[in-house]
């Protein structure tokens, strides 16, 4: 009942996208640091070992699903190999319309497009790419801080990656 | 997504991330943003526009070379739907080809 009532959620969003201008205004951003982090780029573009991250709740067809039935979202996430295929993924994720992208994934994890920047040599290479669930509340955000993203930034560190492209559902 | 990148941004690992509501990820201090306009599952636009994803995309690691602080932030100007993609794309590379250039 409460997934049918997201999904419906979702749709609605999707319908109108001044909803979610909106939704953004309501809130109140906690733990606005004034210190913003900054790790300087070295080198060139060519340089660069890049991964990516999204919120979209993207996984491979062979792995778990994300948690939809936990109201604060599921904080945990799933590898995406640097090879892997449009065809290999999927989605889970009930709080956005993702019909556009279970057709093409790139417009949330443009993974097609970093694995011809990486063939073309713009970039060095394509790291490994990690998902999340973006609708994260609560208690699940300290898990998410403490736990989910500093694990994936010594994973990444460990697999020689530079930088990190970002992009949510 | 704008905690996340200020975790892996903390840990010496580079980032650049698009959002879709810019209040949000203003506020968030975020090291290197870009925000568009588009509905919720659309960052990157539409299903198969490979110019509009790829001008996007360029816009991304564009910003990721050429920030020189933190908390640098774009607002792309791009209209949902009404733009002639494969034009803006031709003229950001030519664009982008003078910029090396010089």
């Amino acid at each position: 009942m409460r997934r049918t009532f997201n999904q419906l959620g979702a749709w609605l969003y999707r319908a109108m996208p001044g909803l979610g201008q909106r939704w953004a205004k309501r809130f109140q951003v906690q733990a606005v640091a004034a210190q913003i982090p900054w790790t300087p780029l070295h080198g060139t573009l060519a340089q660069q070992r890049i991964s990516l991250i999204t919120t979209g709740g993207v996984h491979l067809r062979t792995d778990p699903v994300f948690d939809m039935h936990d109201p604060h979202g599921d904080p945990n996430f799933r590898l995406i190999p640097a090879t892997a295929s449009p065809n290999d993924l999927m989605i889970t994720h009930d709080y956005y319309d993702h019909r556009d992208a279970d057709r093409d994934i790139n417009i949330v994890l443009p993974i097609s497009h970093f694995q011809q920047l990486a063939a073309r040599g713009t970039i060095q290479s394509l790291g490994p790419c990690y998902s999340f669930m973006g609708h994260i509340t609560d208690e699940h955000i300290e898990t998410l801080i403490k736990q989910t993203a500093p694990t994936i930034a010594r994973n990444l560190r460990e697999a020689g990656v530079t930088a990190a492209v970002l992009t949510p559902a | 997504m704008g905690l996340i990148a200020r975790v892996l941004e903390a840990a010496g690992i580079s980032t650049v991330s698009f959002f879709l509501l810019a209040e949000i990820a203003q506020q968030l201090g975020i090291p290197r943003g870009l925000s568009v306009k588009f509905p919720f599952g659309h960052v990157l636009g539409e299903p198969d526009n490979l110019a509009q994803q790829q001008l996007l995309i360029n816009h991304g690691l564009n910003l990721l070379i050429n920030a020189a602080q933190a908390g640098t932030f774009i607002q792309l100007p791009y209209r949902w739907k009404r733009e002639d993609w494969p034009r803006l794309l031709e003229a950001q590379q030519a664009d982008l080809a003078q910029s090396d250039a010089q």
